[in-house]
């Protein structure tokens, strides 16, 4: 992988040859949005966890390096410990429901049930938006908003907002290089002294965000562009990318497994919790 | 005292917002992703972060930027949670009253209030204070506390428990960063142009 041309996604690096680039942008944020609510309606775990597959799959058929996901370990990690003390701490309790007592702590049935419901519909809605950023340039986003109509100044105002970040980012490491050329070593820092270290990085960046916010004012007005009254660009980004058979058919059956999901709910609750293989498991709580 | 004229238009003074406060309102958007997408990394807590700096990035864009600022204030919140992985999108875009009340509360107290965003009063220091990080993230809190629930991320008796995590962490963190940013900085984005006497220019 590492001998191939890479694109560099707003989180790390893809290869240019990956199957998620045979699909337009819309297509793309089309599924970013489905699958950012498709989990919510879902109360199954078992049925959450098809999505969670699904996105783990296209993770690896996208030719995604999930080493960059590593960073990802501490939030997911601490995000299990926050609902499992949420929900054993503070359990949310059938009346008269009788506890499991392990080690002096009880377990109720009905709140471990919730715990993993949320749980996996939680870990399956991050997943799905760290996959779109692992797999979009700022670009991609950029002509998917422009091909949907959004108006040019909300489109342009994100393009600015995530290169910027990256401009940020960037500033950041040379301020950090600098640190240690002369002689800083974060590594050797507590904990505590780093995060007091942390606010110093804001006075220079921030300084170098303001100059180079002037700088791009007068680029962009010396260039005559106008945020309001810009209809009709020629956009040559959007020429670049073409909507063909594979995203009609890809869109439409997203759009099809949505309203699917959306009806079976609120028709007949058939991805209710009491349905649920975790339920019959855990005895029928509910 | 000499009285504070920071809020007032000299005679003859024309401010109109313009193309620089929308580049500005990017920048500062994209600046707001980076930190609050290191806090949420940096000591995370589920689905919320223990050591938010984003917040003093929402109170000092709205006392420098006005509107512009709360529109930043909104947005950065909703890109950073989804980089950082700490929020899905429904979440985030549920969060975002909590998102512009932590934002907005410092811009329109720091104006009703005519106090100066160098820091150079003791009435300056507790407008920001108590306004821009204990109300704002009281609110911030509250909300987004009440958000976790609907989502059923919090059972309803650990509300109190993580509202105080929240709060404490949030307080703390923007306390710092928002009086550092506000001391030093504000001396010299008060001679840009994009620096709002009002709420939009």
């Amino acid at each position: 992988m590492r001998n191939e041309n890479m694109k560099k996604t707003v989180l790390g690096f893809v290869p240019v040859q990956s199957p998620i680039y045979a699909m337009h942008p819309v297509t793309r944020i089309i599924l970013f949005v489905a699958l950012g609510f498709i989990p919510l309606f879902i109360q199954m775990p078992e049925v959450n966890l098809l999505f969670l597959l699904l996105v783990l799959i296209l993770f690896k058929v996208s030719k995604v390096d999930l080493h960059q996901l590593k960073v990802y370990v501490p939030v997911i990690a601490t995000l299990t410990c926050f609902l499992l003390a949420s929900y054993t701490i503070f359990p949310t309790k059938l009346p008269g429901e009788i506890p499991i007592v392990i080690y002096g702590i009880s377990f109720y049935k009905y709140s471990i049930l919730w715990s993993i419901c949320i749980y996996v519909r939680i870990l399956t809605l991050v997943l799905s938006s760290i996959f779109f950023f692992s797999t979009n340039r700022e670009r991609d986003i950029l002509v998917g908003l422009r091909t949907l109509r959004v108006p040019f100044a909300a489109s342009y105002f994100l393009g600015l907002t995530l290169r910027s970040a990256g401009m940020f980012m960037e500033d950041y490491q040379i301020v950090r290089e600098a640190e240690r050329a002369r002689g800083l070593d974060m590594a050797a820092m507590s904990w505590l002294k780093k995060l007091k270290h942390f606010p110093m990085y804001m006075i220079p960046l921030f300084t170098l965000a303001i100059r180079r916010s002037e700088d791009i004012s007068v680029g962009l007005y010396a260039k005559g562009t106008q945020i309001r009254h810009s209809a009709n660009r020629p956009d040559y980004l959007r020429s670049l990318f073409h909507f063909g058979k594979i995203d009609i058919a890809a869109n439409f059956l997203i759009v099809a497994v949505f309203i699917a999901v959306v009806v079976a709910d609120f028709g007949c609750q058939a991805f209710a919790l009491h349905h649920s293989i975790v339920n019959v498991l855990l005895g029928n709580v509910i | 005292m000499k009285a504070n004229v920071v809020w007032f238009l000299n005679e003859g003074e024309v401010r109109k917002a313009g193309l620089s406060h929308f580049v500005m309102m990017a920048l500062f958007t994209g600046v707001g992703i980076v930190v609050g997408t290191f806090g949420s990394i940096a000591v995370p807590m589920g689905m919320v972060s223990a050591f938010w700096p984003g917040q003093a990035i929402q109170s000092v864009s709205c006392i420098w930027y006005g509107g512009w600022g709360a529109i930043s204030s909104v947005v950065f919140p909703i890109i950073s949670n989804a980089i950082a992985g700490s929020a899905a999108l429904p979440i985030s875009i549920a969060y975002i009253p909590g998102n512009l009340a932590q934002g907005i509360c410092a811009g329109l107290a720091f104006r009703k209030m005519n106090c100066d965003p160098r820091l150079r009063s003791f009435k300056d220091w507790a407008v920001f204070l108590l306004v821009g990080t204990v109300l704002a993230n009281a609110i911030g809190a509250g909300w987004g506390n009440f958000i976790l629930y609907l989502f059923g991320m919090i059972t309803p008796d650990a509300i109190l428990v993580s509202f105080l995590g929240w709060f404490i962490g949030n307080t703390i963190a923007s306390g710092i960063l928002g009086i550092i940013m506000l001391k030093y900085l504000s001396p010299l984005v008060m001679k840009t142009r994009t620096f709002c006497k009002g709420m939009w220019a």
